[in-house]
């Protein structure tokens, strides 16, 4: 059953039962007021009539005490005056033999065997509808007992009960609609949000993880759907990465198919040729050299691949050396391969120990040196977009210490990159200019490794570049000044 | 019958050399280009009856280039290291003739050079070498003027030699051609089919026997 048809027929039964109850305990109340007012009436008529009737009786003579009925006659037509038709009065001896009867009490029984013969007291009767008090009183007088009945009518005390009655049950179904379509309103009001939120859960289940369910406020079911949209968020959040994660891996697959399957072309290609025809020697030659560089481009593709693997896995073996000294021996170790093809390398070091694996940073360094290397194209090509502004092709590495960490930045004045390329510089394979790299050899694993490298250190690398200004590279890692 | 012209396009030199010499070896007439802008310019100057094209290429790339080229009715190859499906499917439908995946067999790129030329009437429907007339269109093998009887694998296996003529022709080769599938090693088969047809149209000194290799035809 549905929340809100619970609230709602529970609420119903409630009010129902409470009215019930409520007004069964008022009705008796009135009730049981009224009618001991009149019975107190009753009570009051009779001893005033009985009091009249002792005491005229009492002036009787004794011989005349038999003839009550003429007493009771006076008395009563005095006493009542004109009423008397009205009110239904009987005398009775202790026979019960009626004496005298007003003309009202024709028709009702005598109700004498109710009632004690010492006391005066009341019974209630009903009959066909009406209801009665039949009030009893004795008298004596000489050796005899008389009795005095009234009888006072008290319908109507009944009938406006039962119009009550009546009046409080369309009352109780009346409020009950009305309650119960207040009721059913605000349950529907209350479970909206709750509704809503199972909304957006069903579609989240369906895969719909943008969906955000509706709700706020401070009460719970608010809170509710604020948690749930927290929830929401961080799970699309994982999603989104996860589909981000597979795509790159998809991108990486398809990339390394591409990047296996072009000299494994070659390499087919040219053997096939070599074991299927008598071929001229320059053209058996040609192919043999393509093999083998082929080859060669596999080989440093499978140890690149190698080294990308090895370092998702690999503990770093940290020391701590002198940035100056380790930064120089790299910069005089490549210097002279650089100035062969025509471009300078200046070393501005600050000195600071800096906690690293030698040998992966080494890498690092090398990488980011080589690629500076090659934003100025092949040497002895006529590459117009390999001249840099000034005129002069140049790589500058500096060495920073600054706020605790240690920041290395690579830069040249080659010809740089456009943002979009900017972006994607370090995906396995992505290569700004293919045809270059391929001739060069790479793999266009480098910057794939150098970031790897550099995350592994828990530092950042940041690139900025511009077309035709040049591209500064910066590696930035945690690092102290403790050998000054 | 003339020399049909045939533009190679791939920005590896390796492969551009590889399939140029190999269709040139095979008689066709090629020139090549290295990116997509070369390769307009070579299109719109010269008259070419096929391009074998790269998808990944600098400056324009296969897919725009196909764009371009559909609308000269000149009929195109893929030729790329792509070999999704749905790759194979986005590259017929942008109009290639067909999809060459990397690596490719150079005998199974000269036979699809072949088809699509055939099949776009570039070239001829008869085959004639020595006493022998190949014709396609009507599936007849004659010697001399007369109708010899081959049945289907030795018609294919004819086939195969005639359109690689002087090429040893490995057994595997023969079988995964004629027969499809991979070869299993059992080269009976092969060389009781070759034997046959050797005998029916009479060149069992043409086709040879390269020792533990398979056949080849001698011209």
């Amino acid at each position: 059953m549905k929340f809100s048809w619970k609230i709602f027929l529970t609420t119903i039964l409630i009010v129902c039962c409470t009215f019930s109850i409520g007004g069964m305990i008022l009705m008796s109340s009135w009730l049981q007021q009224f009618l001991e007012r009149e019975i107190q009436f009753a009570e009051s008529q009779n001893m005033m009539l009985n009091g009249a009737l002792r005491t005229a009786s009492r002036l009787l003579p004794p011989e005349d005490y038999r003839d009550i009925h003429a007493v009771a006659e006076r008395v009563l037509s005095s006493v009542l005056d004109k009423s008397r038709e009205q009110v239904p009065v009987q005398v009775a001896d202790e026979e019960e033999r009626s004496l005298y009867q007003t003309p009202a009490f024709a028709g009702y029984e005598s109700a004498f065997q109710d009632v004690s013969e010492q006391q005066s007291g009341y019974v209630i009767l009903s009959e066909d509808g009406g209801y009665r008090i039949h009030f009893i009183s004795h008298w004596k007088l000489g050796s005899g007992v008389y009795t005095l009945e009234t009888v006072r009518d008290i319908t109507g005390v009944f009938e406006t009960r039962d119009a009550q009655y009546r009046l409080f049950i369309r009352l109780t179904v009346g409020m009950t609609c009305i309650t119960g379509v207040l009721v059913l309103l605000l349950s529907k009001w209350l479970t909206k949000p709750i509704r809503s939120l199972s909304r957006a859960a069903r579609k989240m289940a369906k895969g719909d993880y943008g969906v955000r369910a509706l709700g706020k406020g401070q009460d719970e079911v608010g809170m509710l759907a604020e948690d749930f949209n927290r929830m929401a968020e961080a799970l699309e959040h994982k999603m989104d990465q996860l589909k981000e994660a597979l795509r790159r891996q998809e991108e990486f697959s398809g990339s390394f198919a591409h990047e296996v399957k072009t000299p494994l072309t070659s390499i087919m290609g040219y053997a096939d040729m070599l074991r299927s025809r008598e071929l001229p020697q320059e053209i058996r030659l040609q192919a043999a050299d393509t093999i083998f560089r082929e080859s060669r481009r596999l080989e440093a593709l499978s140890f690149k691949l190698l080294d990308l693997m090895v370092l998702k896995n690999r503990e770093l073996a940290m020391e701590s050396v002198g940035a100056k000294t380790f930064l120089e021996e790299i910069s005089s170790f490549i210097r002279p391969s650089l100035e062969q093809r025509g471009i300078g390398l200046s070393a501005d070091i600050e000195d600071a120990g800096i906690c690293i694996d030698v040998v992966l940073f080494r890498t690092l360094i090398l990488n980011l040196l080589e690629n500076a290397g090659q934003a100025f194209g092949e040497s002895g090509t006529d590459d117009p977009g390999g001249k840099p502004a000034g005129g002069e092709r140049f790589i500058r590495l500096v060495g920073r210490y600054h706020q605790e960490r240690y920041r290395i930045t690579v830069s040249d004045n080659g010809k740089g990159m456009r943002p979009e390329e900017l972006a994607r510089i370090t995906e396995a394979f992505y290569r700004v200019d293919k045809a270059r790299a391929r001739t060069s050899g790479g793999a266009g694993l480098g910057l794939a490794i150098c970031s790897l490298i550099v995350e592994a250190h828990r530092g950042t690398l940041s690139f900025e570049s511009e077309a035709g200004r040049g591209t500064d590279v910066t590696v930035s890692i945690g690092g102290g000044k403790d050998e000054e | 019958m003339d020399m049909n012209h045939i533009l190679v396009v791939d920005d590896e030199k390796a492969i551009v050399d590889l399939v140029v010499l190999n269709l040139e070896m095979s008689g066709y007439e090629c020139d090549f280009a290295l990116d997509g802008e070369d390769a307009i310019r070579k299109i719109d100057a010269g008259a070419y009856d096929l391009v074998l094209l790269d998808i990944m290429l600098p400056k324009i790339d296969g897919v725009e280039l196909m764009n371009y080229i559909r609308f000269l009715d000149i009929p195109v190859i893929f030729l790329t290291a792509k070999s999704a499906v749905k790759d194979r499917v986005a590259g017929l439908k942008l109009g290639a003739q067909d999809y060459l995946t990397k690596p490719f067999e150079i005998i199974e790129l000269l036979a699809r050079v072949e088809t699509v030329l055939r099949r776009c009437r570039k070239i001829g429907q008869i085959y004639r070498m020595f006493d022998i007339e190949l014709d396609m269109t009507a599936h007849t093998v004659k010697k001399a003027g007369k109708c010899v009887d081959l049945t289907i694998k030795e018609y294919s296996i004819l086939l195969l030699f005639l359109q690689n003529p002087g090429t040893a022709l490995y057994r595997e080769t023969i079988y995964e051609r004629v027969w499809g599938g991979s070869y299993l090693g059992d080269s009976r088969t092969v060389d009781l089919h070759v034997q046959r047809l050797r005998k029916k149209i009479g060149w069992e000194e043409r086709i040879a026997a390269v020792y533990k290799v398979g056949y080849r035809l001698d011209v």
